[in-house]
């Protein structure tokens, strides 16, 4: 199944199309939705899905010949919805979890969110952790290092990002949609196919030998 | 064809004055009515036959049974050739006392000796005597296991005992009412069991001047005497009545549906079944304030009556009542304007009388004008007055003439179930040669005849071919656990997919248009539609570009000759599904796991979808340069949404409901809800604002949309459609600000614990397990997880704040959720197609049961599934057989049933085939022929 059809008559050119599940962890108020917003908003809009509501997008970047596509699920960061968090991971290929770097207690949340995904997330997930509001320097309570130092401990890509200026947020998505495949390419996920989208996991290299096997 | 007109009532419940009031306060229990359906005595009578229809016991064997059980208690037997009633009875606890009454057989009527009353069946005359008990000394009584048993599992477990249920612990002789029973109905000689409400009998009369009475207690009900009683001429009933104990019986035509018809059918006289308690009820209320004389007996019988009416009884029955189909209406009003002021007076009398019992009851009317009722004439008495009206002796002689006499084995025994559809024909000839008799010398029947013209006759006898072509349906839109056992038995007529009536086509409401003219009801005014205009836009543009991909006419094209294909028995596709059906049916009953139950239907549909995608048969239809791969898979699901789950969605429902409300996550939830109502929304995280009242009704009518779509992507639609409605008003005063999840789903738990939480949960459900697991990627599924996680927190709301964790079971659901999606498609690849094979026990028309088979399945592995489902004690004197075209032939132990049943579909001459499992060890089928390969066939 996950071998099937290389190009669709209605996928993207001759290009590939790879869709994952994104979700978004993060305590409240620390800019999840915004950070992802801005970064569906800076593509091309041909890339773009309507969605109803912010709370779940779709954005596609291009990485060469291969489209990945991908779906991010927001979760409510309030604590007393944590417990519906497991449903939102549960089969994501990657996520960000987001913390602020004025606020040191949402770094500790997000170091909690790590751990949780760590060991009950899918083992293949991706993690991305992202220092947001990094325009807000004057006010930063979680120095870079640290973050960097406990990103690097854990096995996580890290990023301090500011969704107002939109500093390193393509950058962040680009960088996960680069790990994607390597880290990833077996995810049974990957044999749901979406209308006219064939998902299979790919390769760094394009094209051949990129099929999940 | 009472029957039949009734039960075409059934389908567009005529609107009534009198009716109407009452169901406003129908309408919240239907619900419960779903979750808890209830089994008329007919069909219980017929579903444990095995136990109380004992044809090979002797009389000794009877009575020592009988002498262990309380007064009432009875068994079936024949007894030289003709069949007898075995009762026990016993008078205070005095000696034990074994009383039989011979059941009489004249052509295709059944009767207890002494009796006027006749009857098509055996099934029947017990189900009568189980209310009324006319000649008996009180009525008969079913064991308690079976008159308490609420489902089919139930009876079946009791069946399958067979004689051995009287002597099983299920017997419990504990429990009984007996005191109670034997003691009101001695002294009243009335005693109805409370069962009476389930009483679906039609019971024909018979009086001297050669006219049958073909009564149906639901019109007793109804008819009670609108005439003042004095007007009536007793004086010539009375006359009439002692003549017909020396005239002969006459029998009306071979009658409708006897033997034994499938359950589905069965449940449509029990459901328009009136009590006739009520009726006598009424009547008497109304008797005793019109006619001295008769106050004695009536009032006696009154209170007898509401005693047993009244709540106490943990019966589920009188929900049956609440369903909005039971009265056939229109005949009464038309009645009430006929006739005098005095009568419409009277009727409201009647009603008072019933409130003053406390009985919300139902009026029936006047269905089937072409009968005479006779009212009360089952239930009674000692004091018997006839009335008789003039006209209706004008009346008759012309429904006389119909042919009649038809010719008919003896409906009684193989206590095993008859395709009622073979038996309709007959229900539409007439039976309209009245004749009245009271069932005993003193009762006390009131006529109220009915005008009997051509045009009503006519209706009867077109009502009566309806519900012929109508049986499928029926099985298939009756609401409940019923419907879907029913067509389960009749795997063959039952489970056609036609149209039911209930539910609406959600393809022809898919587009975003019809919904918006939905959604335009009075209550909407124009702003919203000119939003909804921009919503529809964009949601059109989510939907073509996601998985609701709007077909296009050739799409559509090829939907229906799907779905034709699927409706068409004699293809292999067709038979496929229907088998499916059935075996889907089966599988829901077992199940306690509302995952599992959904899980095990949805991998159903994906074999049927792989088997269909790779068959000859689709080839045929498709046309690989209009449709893509994935389009034929779209549409191909579209199909079997419309022939599978549509058909099913109503027992899916009720199973679900049942299971949660066994599981007690409706009662959680309910409670809750009220919980969140009262938190303020500061309390819940809301920190915009929410949906206004104007809104909220939009939302609850999507969601109510939502609830009645059967295919999973309409409903998913309903939802996006609900979660944008939600979107638009939180940013009404702050346009343009887009919210996340940590915004949405505050305000979305708002919205739910305004909504109806048990439909939503079910709704919820259906979806996630339901959905074809390759499209669930997408927003769609965000949403549907996130009004799942909404629902789950609502339900655990308290816990959660305490422990802020998710209960283990719920987590592990969730965990699992992902994972199955995937396994569904995994499992199917691995294993080949499933087929099934529906095999009756020795005969075609009874007990049947689909089975699942592989091609590889050999005849000697099926015959030990058989063995299984039929509860055979002795599986080796039992084999496989193949009745085709009424030949019929032995399958060999290494033949594959499941390749002579794709020769025989497949092959030019469509061929009426059953497979019979079956005794082997007699003459008749020692002798049969055996086979081994398909073309020896």
């Amino acid at each position: 199944m996950t071998n099937r059809g290389t190009s669709r008559p209605n996928g993207v050119g001759q290009t590939k199309i790879c869709q994952f599940k994104l979700v978004l962890l993060g305590d409240m108020a620390v800019g999840k939705s915004s950070l992802v917003l801005r970064f569906v908003k800076g593509q091309f809009d041909e890339f773009q899905e309507t969605t109803i509501g912010a709370a779940f997008l779709a954005q596609s970047v291009c990485l060469d010949d291969t489209t990945v596509k991908f779906e991010i699920w927001d979760t409510a960061g309030q604590e007393r919805y944590h417990s519906l968090a497991p449903m939102y991971y549960r089969g994501a290929q990657a996520a960000i979890v987001v913390f602020d770097i004025t606020k040191p207690e949402t770094f500790d949340r997000a170091k909690a969110w790590v751990k949780e995904l760590q060991r009950q997330a899918s083992p293949n997930i991706v993690i991305a952790l992202a220092g947001n509001k990094a325009d807000l320097a004057e006010k930063r309570m979680v120095e870079y290092e640290e973050a960097q130092a406990y990103a690097e401990d854990t096995g996580l890509l890290f990023m301090e990002t500011s969704a107002k200026t939109a500093m390193n947020v393509n950058d962040l998505f680009l960088a996960i949609a680069k790990k994607m495949p390597k880290t990833d390419t077996q995810n049974p996920a990957h044999a749901a196919r979406n209308r006219g989208l064939t998902l299979h996991g790919t390769d760094q290299q394009p094209r051949r030998g990129c099929c999940g096997k | 064809m009472m029957r039949s007109a009734a039960g075409e009532e059934e389908h567009r419940p005529p609107p009534s004055p009198i009716t109407d009031a009452k169901d406003e306060e129908r309408s919240p229990a239907l619900w419960n009515h779903l979750s808890l359906p209830s089994i008329s005595v007919l069909d219980k009578l017929i579903k444990t036959c095995p136990v109380w229809l004992q044809l090979c016991m002797n009389q000794e064997r009877a009575g020592e049974l009988l002498r262990k059980e309380p007064a009432g208690v009875f068994l079936v037997r024949r007894d030289g050739k003709g069949l007898v009633l075995s009762v026990h009875f016993s008078t205070h606890n005095e000696v034990p006392d074994i009383r039989t009454y011979k059941i009489k057989e004249e052509k295709s009527i059944l009767y207890l000796e002494g009796s006027v009353l006749v009857f098509e069946d055996i099934f029947k005359l017990i189900a009568f005597y189980c209310v009324s008990r006319d000649v008996l000394p009180f009525t008969l009584r079913l064991p308690r296991a079976i008159s308490e048993a609420h489902n089919y599992t139930d009876l079946e477990i009791v069946s399958n005992l067979g004689t051995g249920f009287w002597d099983s612990s299920l017997n419990h002789r504990g429990g009984w009412e007996t005191g109670q029973h034997a003691e009101s109905s001695v002294v009243s000689n009335g005693g109805m069991s409370r069962d009476v409400n389930q009483c679906s009998c039609e019971i024909e009369l018979s009086i001297g001047n050669d006219r049958l009475w073909f009564v149906n207690p639901i019109f007793i009900e109804e008819c009670s005497n609108p005439r003042p009683p004095d007007e009536l001429p007793t004086e010539s009933c009375k006359e009439s009545s002692k003549e017909s104990l020396h005239t002969p019986v006459y029998r009306r035509p071979p009658p409708p549906p006897p033997s034994s018809p499938p359950p589905q059918l069965l449940k449509s006289p029990k459901e328009r079944c009136g009590p006739p308690v009520t009726v006598c009820t009424k009547k008497a209320t109304f008797l005793q304030e019109k006619r001295r004389e008769l106050k004695v007996s009536s009032s006696q019988e009154q209170r007898d009556l509401a005693n047993e009416e009244l709540p106490p009884s943990s019966e589920p029955t009188p929900k049956k009542f609440d369903l909005p189909s039971i009265p056939p209406r229109r005949r009464f009003s038309e009645k009430c304007s006929e006739e005098s002021p005095a009568m419409v007076s009277k009727l409201e009398k009647r009603e008072k009388a019933e409130e003053e019992l406390g009985k919300k009851k139902h009026h029936v009317s006047f269905n089937c004008p072409g009968v005479v009722f006779a009212e009360e004439a089952t239930a009674t008495k000692e004091k018997v007055n006839y009335m008789e009206r003039q006209d209706k002796a004008k009346d008759l002689p012309e429904l006389q003439q119909k042919p009649t006499e038809k010719l008919k084995p003896p409906p009684v025994p193989p206590p095993r179930k008859k395709r009622l559809s073979l038996q309709i024909p007959s229900s539409t000839s007439n039976h309209s040669r009245q004749t009245m008799k009271g069932p005993s010398q003193n009762s006390m029947p009131t006529l109220s005849p009915v005008k009997s013209d051509s045009q009503s006759s006519c209706q009867m006898t077109s009502s009566g071919t309806a519900e012929e072509a109508g049986s499928g349906l029926k099985s298939i839109s009756s609401p409940g656990l019923k419907g879907s056992d029913g067509s389960l038995n009749g795997s063959t007529g039952g489970a056609v997919p036609q149209t039911p009536v209930s539910e609406q086509d959600s393809y022809s409401t898919s587009s975003t248009e019809d919904d918006l003219e939905h959604l335009s009801s009075p209550s909407f005014k124009k702003t919203p539609s000119i939003m909804l205009g921009r919503a529809k836009h964009r949601l059109s543009l989510v939907t073509l570009s996601n998985v609701f991909t709007a077909f296009l006419s050739a799409d559509k094209k090829m939907q229906k000759k799907l779905t034709e294909l699927a409706q068409d028995k004699t293809s292999y596709f067709g038979n496929l599904v229907q088998d499916y059906r059935a075996y889907s049916l089966e599988m829901m009953a077992k199940q306690s796991s509302s995952t599992e139950m959904l899980q095990e239907i949805r991998l159903m549909m994906t074999q049927l979808k792989c088997y269909l995608i790779q068959s000859a048969e689709l080839k045929s239809i498709i046309d690989p340069s209009v449709h893509s791969e994935d389009k034929i898979e779209a549409i191909v699901e579209a199909a079997l949404c419309k022939c599978v789950l549509k058909p099913l969605k109503q027992a899916i429902e009720s199973y679900l409901l049942e299971i949660h409300s066994k599981d007690g996550a409706l009662r959680l939830l309910k409670e809750n809800q009220q919980v969140i109502q009262a938190t303020t929304t500061t309390d819940l995280g809301v920190t915009t604002s929410v949906p206004d009242g104007g809104v909220m009704e939009k939302i609850i009518h999507k969601f109510t949309l939502m609830h009645r779509a059967y295919s999973p992507e309409k409903k998913v639609t309903c939802l996006l459609k609900s979660c944008k409605l939600i979107y638009e008003s939180m940013s009404t005063g702050n346009p343009g600000k887009p919210y996340g999840a940590d915004d949405f789903l505050p305000v979305l738990m708002y919205v739910l614990a305004h909504c109806d939480l048990t439909e939503l949960l079910v709704d919820v459900e259906y979806m996630m397990e339901l959905m074809d697991p390759s499209l669930q990627l997408g927003e769609g599924s965000y949403y549907l997880t996130t009004t799942y996680g909404a629902l789950e927190h609502i339900k655990n709301y308290d816990r959660i704040t305490v422990t802020r964790q998710l209960s283990v079971e719920v987590q592990d659901s969730i965990h699992r959720w992902e994972r199955r999606r995937t396994l569904n498609r995994a499992r199917v690849s691995r294993s080949s197609v499933q087929d099934f094979i529906t095999i009756s026990l020795e005969e075609p028309e009874s007990m049947s049961r689909t089975l699942a088979t592989r091609p590889d399945t050999s005849t000697e592995l099926l015959c030990q599934q058989c063995a299984e489902k039929f509860e055979i004690r002795a599986p080796g004197r039992y084999g496989l057989f193949v009745l085709v075209d009424e030949k019929c032939l032995r399958l060999a132990a290494d033949a594959f049933p499941h390749q002579i049943k794709s020769c025989l579909l497949k092959s030019e001459q469509k061929k009426d085939f059953h497979f019979l499992y079956k005794d082997m060890n007699n003459a008749e089928t020692a002798a049969l022929p055996l086979i081994k390969e398909p073309r020896f066939l």
